[in-house]
Protein backbone atom coordinates (compact mmCIF):
# COMPACT_ATOMS: atom_id res chain seq x y z
CA UNK A 1 0.00 0.00 0.00
CA UNK A 2 2.71 2.56 1.06
CA UNK A 3 4.66 1.98 -1.75
CA UNK A 4 1.57 2.25 -4.04
CA UNK A 5 0.87 5.03 -2.74
CA UNK A 6 4.56 6.38 -2.99
CA UNK A 7 4.53 5.74 -6.81
CA UNK A 8 1.23 7.87 -7.32
CA UNK A 9 3.51 10.76 -6.05
CA UNK A 10 6.27 9.79 -7.44
CA UNK A 11 6.09 8.66 -10.61
CA UNK A 12 4.10 12.44 -11.69
CA UNK A 13 7.01 14.20 -9.49
CA UNK A 14 9.71 12.52 -11.68
CA UNK A 15 7.77 13.11 -15.00
CA UNK A 16 7.32 16.80 -14.22
CA UNK A 17 10.76 17.22 -13.28
CA UNK A 18 11.65 15.56 -16.64
CA UNK A 19 9.79 17.59 -18.68
CA UNK A 20 10.99 20.47 -16.91
CA UNK A 21 15.07 19.93 -17.31
CA UNK A 22 14.32 18.38 -20.96
CA UNK A 23 12.39 21.78 -21.73
CA UNK A 24 15.66 24.07 -21.72
CA UNK A 25 16.68 21.87 -24.81
CA UNK A 26 13.55 22.31 -26.40
CA UNK A 27 13.87 26.06 -26.58
CA UNK A 28 17.68 25.65 -27.76
CA UNK A 29 16.63 23.95 -30.86
CA UNK A 30 13.08 26.19 -30.99
CA UNK A 31 16.02 29.07 -30.98
CA UNK A 32 18.38 27.55 -33.67
CA UNK A 33 14.86 27.79 -35.84
CA UNK A 34 14.48 31.27 -35.42
CA UNK A 35 18.00 32.07 -36.11
CA UNK A 36 17.58 29.73 -39.40
CA UNK A 37 14.21 31.47 -40.33
CA UNK A 38 15.79 34.87 -39.29
CA UNK A 39 18.66 34.10 -41.80
CA UNK A 40 16.72 33.05 -44.64
CA UNK A 41 14.66 36.66 -44.36
CA UNK A 42 18.05 38.31 -44.91
CA UNK A 43 19.02 35.74 -48.02
CA UNK A 44 21.83 33.99 -45.46
CA UNK A 45 22.64 30.42 -44.89
CA UNK A 46 22.55 30.84 -41.35
CA UNK A 47 24.01 29.02 -38.56
CA UNK A 48 23.37 25.25 -37.72
CA UNK A 49 20.54 24.10 -36.05
CA UNK A 50 22.26 23.12 -32.48
CA UNK A 51 23.82 26.55 -32.46
CA UNK A 52 22.08 27.62 -29.42
CA UNK A 53 23.07 24.24 -27.79
CA UNK A 54 26.82 24.61 -29.04
CA UNK A 55 26.84 28.48 -27.47
CA UNK A 56 25.86 27.24 -24.54
CA UNK A 57 27.91 24.21 -23.92
CA UNK A 58 30.99 26.29 -24.93
CA UNK A 59 30.61 29.14 -22.55
CA UNK A 60 30.34 26.28 -19.55
CA UNK A 61 33.55 25.28 -21.00
CA UNK A 62 35.10 28.49 -20.93
CA UNK A 63 37.98 29.12 -17.98
CA UNK A 64 36.18 32.35 -16.51
CA UNK A 65 36.18 33.84 -13.22
CA UNK A 66 32.84 35.41 -12.15
CA UNK A 67 33.56 39.37 -12.32
CA UNK A 68 31.45 39.21 -8.66
CA UNK A 69 31.08 36.47 -6.53
CA UNK A 70 27.42 38.10 -4.90
CA UNK A 71 26.48 37.69 -8.99
CA UNK A 72 27.05 34.22 -9.20
CA UNK A 73 25.03 33.37 -6.45
CA UNK A 74 22.57 35.36 -7.80
CA UNK A 75 22.75 33.89 -11.22
CA UNK A 76 22.43 30.61 -10.10
CA UNK A 77 19.30 31.49 -8.18
CA UNK A 78 17.64 32.79 -10.90
CA UNK A 79 18.00 29.47 -12.77
CA UNK A 80 16.55 27.23 -10.02
CA UNK A 81 13.56 29.79 -9.70
CA UNK A 82 12.94 30.08 -13.20
CA UNK A 83 12.91 26.40 -13.48
CA UNK A 84 11.00 25.93 -10.47
CA UNK A 85 8.22 28.20 -11.95
CA UNK A 86 8.07 25.91 -15.28
CA UNK A 87 7.65 23.12 -13.27
CA UNK A 88 5.08 24.89 -11.43
CA UNK A 89 2.92 24.97 -14.80
CA UNK A 90 3.85 21.34 -15.51
CA UNK A 91 3.02 20.04 -12.23
CA UNK A 92 -1.00 21.92 -12.90
CA UNK A 93 -0.41 24.50 -10.00
CA UNK A 94 -1.73 27.67 -9.63
CA UNK A 95 -0.90 30.22 -12.63
CA UNK A 96 -0.81 33.40 -11.04
CA UNK A 97 2.25 31.63 -8.32
CA UNK A 98 3.80 30.72 -10.89
CA UNK A 99 3.77 34.22 -12.94
CA UNK A 100 5.06 35.68 -9.66
CA UNK A 101 7.59 33.04 -9.34
CA UNK A 102 9.33 33.88 -12.71
CA UNK A 103 9.04 37.22 -11.96
CA UNK A 104 11.39 36.36 -8.79
CA UNK A 105 13.95 35.11 -11.45
CA UNK A 106 13.99 38.00 -13.27
CA UNK A 107 14.53 40.54 -10.19
CA UNK A 108 17.17 37.92 -9.25
CA UNK A 109 18.70 38.31 -12.55
CA UNK A 110 18.46 42.24 -12.54
CA UNK A 111 20.23 42.10 -9.32
CA UNK A 112 23.20 40.29 -10.56
CA UNK A 113 23.40 42.52 -13.23
CA UNK A 114 23.39 45.03 -11.17
CA UNK A 115 25.67 43.90 -8.99
CA UNK A 116 28.68 45.11 -10.80
CA UNK A 117 29.97 48.24 -11.46
CA UNK A 118 30.34 48.88 -14.95
CA UNK A 119 27.99 51.67 -16.05
CA UNK A 120 26.82 49.35 -19.40
CA UNK A 121 25.72 47.15 -16.43
CA UNK A 122 23.66 49.37 -15.03
CA UNK A 123 22.62 51.00 -17.92
CA UNK A 124 21.07 47.24 -18.62
CA UNK A 125 19.77 47.26 -15.58
CA UNK A 126 17.77 50.22 -15.99
CA UNK A 127 16.47 48.62 -19.37
CA UNK A 128 15.32 45.02 -17.82
CA UNK A 129 13.33 46.89 -14.95
CA UNK A 130 11.51 48.29 -18.06
CA UNK A 131 10.99 45.00 -19.99
CA UNK A 132 9.60 44.14 -16.26
CA UNK A 133 7.39 46.86 -15.94
CA UNK A 134 5.75 46.07 -19.20
CA UNK A 135 6.01 41.99 -19.07
CA UNK A 136 5.23 41.30 -15.37
CA UNK A 137 1.32 43.67 -15.47
CA UNK A 138 0.53 42.22 -18.55
CA UNK A 139 1.26 38.37 -17.78
CA UNK A 140 -0.89 38.51 -14.46
CA UNK A 141 -3.53 40.27 -16.40
CA UNK A 142 -4.02 37.82 -19.14
CA UNK A 143 -3.40 34.92 -16.44
CA UNK A 144 -6.72 36.83 -14.59
CA UNK A 145 -8.27 36.52 -18.10
CA UNK A 146 -7.39 32.51 -18.02
CA UNK A 147 -8.73 32.30 -14.73
CA UNK A 148 -12.31 33.98 -15.65
CA UNK A 149 -12.77 31.69 -17.83
CA UNK A 150 -11.97 28.89 -16.69
CA UNK A 151 -13.21 29.84 -13.13
CA UNK A 152 -10.33 28.60 -11.42
CA UNK A 153 -6.74 29.63 -11.77
CA UNK A 154 -5.65 26.41 -11.32
CA UNK A 155 -3.46 25.34 -14.46
CA UNK A 156 -4.81 21.82 -14.62
CA UNK A 157 -8.45 23.53 -14.51
CA UNK A 158 -7.15 26.38 -17.03
CA UNK A 159 -5.78 23.10 -19.34
CA UNK A 160 -8.98 21.32 -18.97
CA UNK A 161 -11.46 24.36 -19.71
CA UNK A 162 -13.18 25.80 -22.67
CA UNK A 163 -9.80 27.33 -24.30
CA UNK A 164 -9.19 31.53 -23.53
CA UNK A 165 -7.64 31.85 -26.97
CA UNK A 166 -10.87 31.10 -28.61
CA UNK A 167 -13.37 33.13 -25.66
CA UNK A 168 -10.98 36.03 -25.85
CA UNK A 169 -9.76 36.33 -29.03
CA UNK A 170 -8.04 39.68 -28.51
CA UNK A 171 -5.37 37.64 -25.83
CA UNK A 172 -3.44 36.47 -29.03
CA UNK A 173 -1.23 40.03 -29.51
CA UNK A 174 -0.78 40.52 -25.50
CA UNK A 175 0.85 36.49 -25.98
CA UNK A 176 2.60 37.70 -29.11
CA UNK A 177 3.83 40.55 -26.80
CA UNK A 178 4.68 38.57 -23.73
CA UNK A 179 6.83 36.10 -26.02
CA UNK A 180 8.70 38.97 -28.22
CA UNK A 181 9.93 40.29 -24.49
CA UNK A 182 10.82 36.68 -23.66
CA UNK A 183 13.17 36.61 -26.75
CA UNK A 184 13.86 39.94 -26.44
CA UNK A 185 13.57 40.49 -29.75
CA UNK A 186 12.96 44.07 -31.28
CA UNK A 187 11.74 46.22 -30.01
CA UNK A 188 12.32 44.64 -26.81
CA UNK A 189 16.06 44.14 -27.35
CA UNK A 190 16.74 47.24 -25.25
CA UNK A 191 18.48 45.70 -22.42
CA UNK A 192 21.02 43.16 -24.28
CA UNK A 193 21.43 41.21 -27.12
CA UNK A 194 23.55 38.87 -29.14
CA UNK A 195 23.24 41.24 -31.98
CA UNK A 196 24.25 44.30 -33.20
CA UNK A 197 21.85 45.81 -34.84
CA UNK A 198 20.43 47.76 -31.78
CA UNK A 199 20.91 50.68 -29.30
CA UNK A 200 22.53 48.96 -26.91
CA UNK A 201 24.71 46.08 -27.14
CA UNK A 202 25.65 44.73 -24.49
CA UNK A 203 23.46 46.11 -21.12
CA UNK A 204 22.80 43.55 -18.96
CA UNK A 205 25.18 40.85 -19.43
CA UNK A 206 28.06 43.01 -20.09
CA UNK A 207 30.04 41.59 -17.06
CA UNK A 208 29.33 37.96 -17.29
CA UNK A 209 31.91 35.81 -18.85
CA UNK A 210 31.91 32.04 -19.48
CA UNK A 211 30.01 29.82 -17.33
CA UNK A 212 28.17 33.07 -15.70
CA UNK A 213 26.79 33.83 -19.07
CA UNK A 214 25.96 30.27 -19.60
CA UNK A 215 23.93 30.58 -16.25
CA UNK A 216 21.92 33.66 -17.50
CA UNK A 217 21.47 32.11 -20.93
CA UNK A 218 19.75 28.86 -19.33
CA UNK A 219 17.76 30.99 -17.03
CA UNK A 220 16.51 33.21 -20.31
CA UNK A 221 15.48 29.65 -21.67
CA UNK A 222 13.43 28.44 -18.63
CA UNK A 223 11.82 31.91 -18.84
CA UNK A 224 10.92 31.52 -22.84
CA UNK A 225 10.12 27.94 -22.23
CA UNK A 226 7.64 29.46 -19.42
CA UNK A 227 6.07 31.83 -22.05
CA UNK A 228 5.51 29.26 -24.53
CA UNK A 229 3.70 27.01 -22.05
CA UNK A 230 1.39 30.20 -20.75
CA UNK A 231 0.92 30.36 -24.74
CA UNK A 232 -0.17 26.79 -25.13
CA UNK A 233 -2.34 26.76 -22.36
CA UNK A 234 -4.64 29.89 -24.11
CA UNK A 235 -5.43 26.36 -26.07
CA UNK A 236 -4.49 23.49 -24.07
CA UNK A 237 -7.52 21.33 -25.06
CA UNK A 238 -7.66 21.65 -28.65
CA UNK A 239 -2.80 20.79 -29.41
CA UNK A 240 -3.66 21.78 -32.78
CA UNK A 241 -4.56 25.15 -31.78
CA UNK A 242 -2.10 25.77 -29.70
CA UNK A 243 0.88 24.96 -31.34
CA UNK A 244 -0.88 27.43 -34.37
CA UNK A 245 -0.95 29.81 -31.55
CA UNK A 246 2.68 29.59 -30.68
CA UNK A 247 3.63 29.60 -34.09
CA UNK A 248 1.62 32.73 -35.12
CA UNK A 249 2.90 34.29 -32.49
CA UNK A 250 6.51 33.44 -33.10
CA UNK A 251 6.19 34.29 -36.49
CA UNK A 252 4.81 37.86 -35.20
CA UNK A 253 7.88 38.12 -33.15
CA UNK A 254 9.94 37.31 -36.03
CA UNK A 255 8.79 39.65 -38.83
CA UNK A 256 8.88 42.69 -36.01
CA UNK A 257 11.72 41.91 -35.11
CA UNK A 258 13.21 42.34 -38.64
CA UNK A 259 11.87 45.43 -39.66
CA UNK A 260 12.01 47.35 -36.23
CA UNK A 261 15.99 47.56 -35.84
CA UNK A 262 17.43 50.25 -33.47
CA UNK A 263 14.08 50.64 -31.64
CA UNK A 264 14.36 52.40 -28.74
CA UNK A 265 12.99 51.93 -24.91
CA UNK A 266 10.33 54.35 -25.37
CA UNK A 267 9.03 51.83 -28.60
CA UNK A 268 9.37 49.12 -26.48
CA UNK A 269 6.96 50.71 -23.66
CA UNK A 270 4.32 51.82 -26.44
CA UNK A 271 4.47 48.81 -28.27
CA UNK A 272 3.93 47.11 -24.87
CA UNK A 273 1.55 49.00 -23.13
CA UNK A 274 -0.16 50.09 -26.47
CA UNK A 275 -0.49 46.74 -28.17
CA UNK A 276 -0.28 43.84 -25.72
CA UNK A 277 -2.30 46.33 -22.65
CA UNK A 278 -4.96 47.30 -24.84
CA UNK A 279 -5.36 43.49 -25.84
CA UNK A 280 -5.73 42.44 -22.43
CA UNK A 281 -7.65 44.64 -21.23
CA UNK A 282 -10.42 44.37 -23.91
CA UNK A 283 -9.71 40.60 -23.36
CA UNK A 284 -10.71 41.31 -19.44
CA UNK A 285 -13.64 43.45 -20.30
CA UNK A 286 -14.92 40.31 -22.72
CA UNK A 287 -14.54 37.82 -20.06
CA UNK A 288 -16.58 39.85 -17.53
CA UNK A 289 -19.12 40.20 -19.96
CA UNK A 290 -19.11 36.74 -21.20
CA UNK A 291 -18.66 35.29 -17.64
CA UNK A 292 -20.62 32.14 -16.21
CA UNK A 293 -19.10 31.84 -13.02
CA UNK A 294 -15.33 32.07 -11.91
CA UNK A 295 -13.34 33.14 -9.27
CA UNK B 1 30.00 2.77 -29.15
CA UNK B 2 32.21 5.18 -27.07
CA UNK B 3 32.50 5.98 -23.70
CA UNK B 4 30.01 8.90 -21.96
CA UNK B 5 32.96 10.90 -21.13
CA UNK B 6 34.60 10.60 -24.71
CA UNK B 7 31.18 11.48 -26.44
CA UNK B 8 31.14 14.97 -23.65
CA UNK B 9 34.50 15.56 -25.01
CA UNK B 10 33.81 15.42 -28.17
CA UNK B 11 30.77 17.33 -27.75
CA UNK B 12 32.23 19.99 -26.00
CA UNK B 13 35.30 20.23 -28.54
CA UNK B 14 32.64 20.54 -31.25
CA UNK B 15 30.82 22.76 -29.70
CA UNK B 16 34.08 24.97 -28.99
CA UNK B 17 34.68 25.15 -32.47
CA UNK B 18 31.44 25.99 -33.86
CA UNK B 19 30.81 28.52 -31.71
CA UNK B 20 33.42 31.65 -32.22
CA UNK B 21 32.50 34.41 -31.11
CA UNK B 22 34.72 37.53 -32.23
CA UNK B 23 35.44 40.67 -30.65
CA UNK B 24 37.57 43.11 -32.88
CA UNK B 25 39.67 46.10 -31.44
CA UNK B 26 41.34 48.49 -34.00
CA UNK B 27 44.82 49.52 -32.40
CA UNK B 28 44.89 53.05 -34.67
CA UNK B 29 45.24 51.92 -38.31
CA UNK B 30 43.71 53.61 -41.15
CA UNK B 31 40.03 52.23 -40.87
CA UNK B 32 40.18 50.24 -44.38
CA UNK B 33 40.81 47.00 -42.49
CA UNK B 34 38.05 47.93 -39.82
CA UNK B 35 35.53 48.55 -42.72
CA UNK B 36 36.49 44.86 -44.60
CA UNK B 37 35.76 43.62 -40.78
CA UNK B 38 32.23 44.79 -40.68
CA UNK B 39 32.34 44.13 -44.12
CA UNK B 40 32.65 40.32 -43.37
CA UNK B 41 30.56 40.22 -40.98
CA UNK B 42 27.41 41.63 -43.32
CA UNK B 43 24.98 39.00 -44.56
CA UNK B 44 26.25 38.81 -47.61
CA UNK B 45 29.48 36.92 -46.03
CA UNK B 46 27.59 35.17 -43.90
CA UNK B 47 29.83 34.87 -41.33
CA UNK B 48 27.48 32.76 -38.99
CA UNK B 49 27.11 30.27 -40.64
CA UNK B 50 29.67 29.05 -38.95
CA UNK B 51 28.32 30.01 -35.41
CA UNK B 52 30.60 33.51 -35.70
CA UNK B 53 28.70 36.25 -33.52
CA UNK B 54 30.64 39.45 -33.03
CA UNK B 55 30.27 40.48 -29.70
CA UNK B 56 31.17 44.06 -27.93
CA UNK B 57 32.34 42.04 -24.85
CA UNK B 58 36.22 40.70 -24.76
CA UNK B 59 35.31 38.62 -21.75
CA UNK B 60 32.76 36.79 -23.92
CA UNK B 61 34.96 36.29 -26.61
CA UNK B 62 36.65 33.51 -28.17
CA UNK B 63 39.01 35.67 -30.92
CA UNK B 64 40.38 38.68 -31.35
CA UNK B 65 40.83 40.34 -34.12
CA UNK B 66 43.60 42.92 -34.03
CA UNK B 67 43.82 45.52 -36.86
CA UNK B 68 46.13 48.25 -36.99
CA UNK B 69 50.32 48.72 -35.84
CA UNK B 70 50.54 48.53 -31.90
CA UNK B 71 51.97 51.66 -30.41
CA UNK B 72 53.22 53.45 -27.15
CA UNK B 73 49.25 54.91 -26.21
CA UNK B 74 47.11 51.64 -26.69
CA UNK B 75 49.83 48.24 -26.53
CA UNK B 76 48.37 48.50 -22.60
CA UNK B 77 45.11 48.30 -23.74
CA UNK B 78 45.61 45.65 -26.06
CA UNK B 79 47.24 43.40 -23.73
CA UNK B 80 44.47 43.66 -21.16
CA UNK B 81 42.11 42.74 -23.64
CA UNK B 82 43.56 39.84 -24.21
CA UNK B 83 43.93 39.05 -20.85
CA UNK B 84 40.27 39.63 -20.29
CA UNK B 85 39.33 37.01 -22.53
CA UNK B 86 38.84 33.46 -21.24
CA UNK B 87 40.76 30.65 -22.54
CA UNK B 88 39.86 28.86 -24.81
CA UNK B 89 41.34 31.51 -27.32
CA UNK B 90 42.55 33.09 -30.40
CA UNK B 91 44.22 36.01 -31.83
CA UNK B 92 43.82 36.95 -35.57
CA UNK B 93 45.87 39.82 -36.10
CA UNK B 94 44.29 41.73 -39.73
CA UNK B 95 46.16 43.33 -42.28
CA UNK B 96 49.85 44.85 -42.94
CA UNK B 97 49.48 47.10 -40.40
CA UNK B 98 48.88 44.62 -37.57
CA UNK B 99 51.61 42.13 -39.10
CA UNK B 100 54.51 44.65 -38.85
CA UNK B 101 53.21 48.04 -38.11
CA UNK B 102 52.52 48.17 -42.14
CA UNK B 103 53.16 52.06 -44.19
CA UNK B 104 52.91 53.27 -39.96
CA UNK B 105 56.67 51.41 -39.44
CA UNK B 106 59.39 53.57 -38.12
CA UNK B 107 57.13 56.10 -36.99
CA UNK B 108 58.45 56.65 -33.52
CA UNK B 109 55.20 56.74 -31.70
CA UNK B 110 54.53 52.78 -33.40
CA UNK B 111 56.17 49.93 -31.56
CA UNK B 112 55.55 47.36 -34.40
CA UNK B 113 53.00 44.42 -35.36
CA UNK B 114 50.09 43.74 -32.31
CA UNK B 115 52.34 39.97 -32.28
CA UNK B 116 55.12 42.17 -30.14
CA UNK B 117 52.07 42.59 -27.48
CA UNK B 118 49.82 39.90 -27.95
CA UNK B 119 50.84 36.04 -29.08
CA UNK B 120 49.68 35.89 -32.78
CA UNK B 121 47.78 32.37 -34.01
CA UNK B 122 46.91 34.14 -36.94
CA UNK B 123 48.31 36.70 -39.47
CA UNK B 124 45.67 37.73 -42.77
CA UNK B 125 47.72 39.86 -45.09
CA UNK B 126 46.65 42.73 -46.94
CA UNK B 127 46.12 46.56 -46.81
CA UNK B 128 43.28 46.13 -46.55
CA UNK B 129 42.49 42.17 -46.89
CA UNK B 130 39.32 41.41 -48.28
CA UNK B 131 36.25 39.79 -46.74
CA UNK B 132 36.67 36.42 -47.28
CA UNK B 133 40.25 36.45 -46.47
CA UNK B 134 39.37 37.54 -43.04
CA UNK B 135 36.32 34.78 -42.80
CA UNK B 136 39.54 32.31 -43.71
CA UNK B 137 41.80 34.15 -41.13
CA UNK B 138 38.82 33.54 -38.56
CA UNK B 139 38.08 29.52 -39.76
CA UNK B 140 42.00 29.28 -39.67
CA UNK B 141 41.85 30.29 -35.83
CA UNK B 142 39.06 27.91 -35.12
CA UNK B 143 40.58 24.73 -34.64
CA UNK B 144 42.53 26.49 -31.72
CA UNK B 145 39.81 27.10 -29.45
CA UNK B 146 39.12 23.21 -29.07
CA UNK B 147 41.77 22.58 -26.00
CA UNK B 148 42.56 24.58 -23.58
CA UNK B 149 46.11 25.67 -24.05
CA UNK B 150 48.88 26.66 -22.28
CA UNK B 151 49.63 30.51 -21.85
CA UNK B 152 51.51 31.40 -24.58
CA UNK B 153 54.55 34.40 -24.96
CA UNK B 154 54.09 37.37 -27.79
CA UNK B 155 56.02 35.30 -30.94
CA UNK B 156 56.10 39.22 -32.58
CA UNK B 157 55.20 39.37 -36.68
CA UNK B 158 54.87 36.55 -39.06
CA UNK B 159 57.82 34.11 -39.52
CA UNK B 160 59.77 35.71 -42.40
CA UNK B 161 59.85 39.12 -41.39
CA UNK B 162 60.46 39.03 -37.96
CA UNK B 163 59.44 42.27 -35.36
CA UNK B 164 60.31 45.56 -35.83
CA UNK B 165 62.28 45.85 -31.85
CA UNK B 166 64.23 42.48 -33.46
CA UNK B 167 62.72 40.31 -30.99
CA UNK B 168 62.62 37.60 -33.10
CA UNK B 169 60.20 35.56 -30.35
CA UNK B 170 59.02 31.92 -31.03
CA UNK B 171 58.85 29.61 -34.09
CA UNK B 172 58.19 31.05 -37.51
CA UNK B 173 54.77 31.23 -38.19
CA UNK B 174 52.81 30.78 -41.75
CA UNK B 175 50.82 33.44 -42.77
CA UNK B 176 48.00 32.21 -44.13
CA UNK B 177 48.16 34.28 -47.61
CA UNK B 178 51.46 34.58 -49.33
CA UNK B 179 52.46 37.97 -47.70
CA UNK B 180 53.28 40.40 -50.33
CA UNK B 181 54.77 43.80 -50.56
CA UNK B 182 51.99 46.15 -49.33
CA UNK B 183 51.81 47.78 -52.47
CA UNK B 184 50.82 45.13 -54.68
CA UNK B 185 48.25 44.16 -51.70
CA UNK B 186 46.37 47.67 -52.49
CA UNK B 187 46.46 46.84 -56.25
CA UNK B 188 45.59 43.10 -55.72
CA UNK B 189 42.25 44.15 -53.53
CA UNK B 190 41.06 47.20 -55.71
CA UNK B 191 40.86 44.59 -58.30
CA UNK B 192 38.73 41.88 -56.17
CA UNK B 193 36.57 44.37 -55.02
CA UNK B 194 35.99 45.15 -58.55
CA UNK B 195 33.46 42.34 -59.49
Amino acid sequence: MVTSALAATAVPTLLVLAVTFASPLGIGLLMGLDRKVTASIQLRIGPPLLQPLYDLTKLLAKRANPADRLAAGLLSAQVVMAAGAVALLFAGADLVVAVLILGVARVLFILAAGAVESPFAQLGVGREIILLVIAEPLMLLAAVAYGTVAGSFSVAAIAAAEPPALALPTLGLTLGVLLAIALRKSPFDIATSHHAHQELVKGSTTEMAGPWLALAELGHWFEIAFVVVFIALAAARLPILAVGLIAATYAMTIVVDNTLPRATWRAALAVGWGLGGAAVIVALVLSQLLRTGGP
Amino acid sequence: MREPRELLRAWVQRSRMRSPWLVHFDCGGCNGCDIEILDTLTPRHSAERFGVINVGDPRQADILFVTGPANQRNARVLRNIYDEMAEPKAVVAVGSCAAHGGIFRGAPNILGGVGDVVPVDVFVSGCPPTPEQILAGAIKAIPLLAEVRPEREPGGGPGDHGSVHGRPGGEAKAPIFTWRDTRTDVKRASVVSRR
